[in-house]
């Protein structure tokens, strides 16, 4: 089993007083006319609220257009905003709802769709995701940390939303149950029981697969 | 294998450091002595090794910019003022149903007093914009420029969520939730102490009481003291489901307070309901004034 280098989350945005302070006043520079204090939260939050986007719908050009859309329901959205909740907080609820709009429409559009070789199987046991297909131009480059990273990424990806959204926030954006909580409308309780399910379901997904757990 | 099931579930609680005092020494004692528990351990901590070893993409170097078109291509956001002015630019029918909601909100403001409405007005919760603006409208709304001549202007669409109250329901289990947009964010603490949470809850009504200049309609706020205490919760949201509300804010777990839009013509039905239920304290407006829409109501318990 591969082993990972530690993630660099360094250049994220953290909540603590003083981001959230600077959020704050970027906001409130927007509202007293600085045309280029949105551009700054923007440029602030992006990474974090793609990135969410990103293991929501599983795959990149939609990550972007969510990101895309969240920002800008986030702008016409603004004037009402009062600081009762964090702003980060804030942008990522939009963002979660707009993944889950696209995630209705993609699926929406599946079920039109003639049958595809690549597409999701619906099986009793849930989503069944076939191995993506790889993007390397040769054997040599698919490395097996490779091939590991796009299992683990379409275990998270077969998961339910409802779960996935729980262990993406927690697992991958790191924010508390208290923070979930909130953000998914659940108790605390709720957010433990959704999270060992859906790393239970992780698990046994990847456990499916020789030799990776 | 079955008295495994409760420790299994602990797992990855465990994992986090956030099991409940008494959980985790019946089930470090467990572990001590069940080697399949202790494997499903260490699966369950090489996977989230796994999961956390994701390395988080970098946004493309045309994101934000493509972001920021799009924002200055939109609509610039109303202010308050301004869409509460645009209001004021309807036909005559619409301009005597909003006076009439106006009213009654004004009534609602005089006999709820300071209990409902007296927080200062940054509290207050943010509709979906809903009116245009100027091309140029990355930039921020200007403290006051009035648009009365907003009729003529395309409308755009409301954003599609831009700000769910988290207080609201949960999503059913594994499935997709495509919510219906919602005022604001509403911050309900959920795991706070029961005095935060009536606090949170008395809150939601002030704020939705407050949405009067910035949504389509002035809302009712009321207050009900209920006979039974109990369950009194699921009796109020029964009776709004029954007169076929759309919750804003749904009442929840501890929680004491919701708003909802409700068809016109069901709110008297409705009230009656909350009446049997204790004593309703709020306005009864005429449901001829209320027109054949719906209305924003607001209610704490």
């Amino acid at each position: 089993m591969g082993t990972f280098p530690a993630v660099d989350r360094s250049n994220e945005p953290r909540p603590g007083a003083d981001e959230e302070r600077d959020d704050a006043e970027l906001v409130a520079a927007w509202r007293k006319g600085d045309p280029d204090a949105f551009g700054i939260l923007v440029r602030r939050h992006q990474k974090t609220m793609l990135n969410l986007a990103l293991r929501m719908v599983g795959n990149f050009e939609e990550a972007c257009e969510v990101a895309q859309d969240a920002f800008l329901a986030a702008h016409r959205g603004l004037p009402g905003f009062r600081g009762e909740a964090r702003f980060s907080t804030w942008l990522t609820a939009i963002t979660l709802n707009q993944a889950r709009n696209r995630l209705a429409a993609l699926a929406s559009r599946r079920r039109n769709e003639a049958f595809s070789l690549d597409a999701p199987l619906d099986t009793d046991r849930g989503p069944v995701f076939p191995d993506p297909p790889s993007q390397a131009p040769g054997p040599l480059e698919m490395l097996e940390r490779q091939t590991l990273r796009r299992r683990v990424e379409g275990c998270i990806q077969a998961l339910p939303a409802a779960f996935r959204e729980v262990l993406v926030l927690r697992d991958l954006q790191e924010r508390s149950y208290e923070e979930i909580g909130a953000l998914l409308k659940v108790r605390e309780g709720t957010v433990k029981s959704r999270l060992s399910r859906a790393r239970e379901g992780v698990k046994d997904c990847l456990k499916r697969a020789p030799g990776v757990l | 294998m079955k008295a495994c099931r409760p420790y299994r579930e602990q797992l990855s609680g465990l994992l986090d450091g956030a099991l409940a005092p008494g959980e985790l020494e019946p089930l470090q004692a467990h572990l001590e002595q069940c080697p399949e528990c202790r494997r499903a351990l260490d699966e369950l901590r090489r996977t989230l090794d796994l999961i956390k070893g994701l390395e988080p993409v970098e946004p493309p170097p045309w994101l934000a910019d493509r972001i920021l078109e799009r924002v200055r291509a939109a609509p610039r956001p109303p202010t308050v003022l301004q869409r509460l002015l645009s209001l004021a630019a309807r036909p005559p029918m619409q301009a005597a149903s909003l006076l009439l909601v106006c009213l009654a909100g004004y009534l609602v403001l005089r006999v709820s007093g300071p209990r409902n409405v007296s927080a200062p007005p940054q509290a207050a919760p943010a509709p979906p914009p809903a009116a245009p603006a100027a091309p140029e409208a990355f930039s921020p709304p200007p403290p006051a420029t009035p648009r009365l001549a907003r009729r003529a202007e395309p409308r755009p669409a409301p954003p599609a969520e831009p700000a769910e109250a988290p207080g609201a329901a949960p999503a059913p289990e594994g499935k997709l939730a495509a919510r219906a947009p919602a005022a604001a964010l509403d911050f309900a603490p959920a795991p706070a102490a029961a005095a935060r949470q009536t606090q949170a809850g008395q809150e939601t009504a002030r704020k939705t009481a407050e949405m009067g200049p910035a949504s389509a309609s002035v809302p009712l706020a009321f207050r009900l003291a209920p006979r039974e205490p109990a369950g009194a919760e699921a009796r109020v949201e029964a009776a709004f489901r029954r007169a076929g509300a759309t919750f804003l804010t749904p009442p929840g777990p501890g929680r004491r307070a919701l708003s909802a839009r409700v068809p016109a013509g069901a709110l008297p039905a409705l009230l009656q309901e909350l009446e049997a239920m204790g004593t309703l304290a709020g306005p009864r407006p005429d449901p001829a004034g209320l027109g054949a829409g719906e209305v924003l109501v607001a209610l704490a318990w």
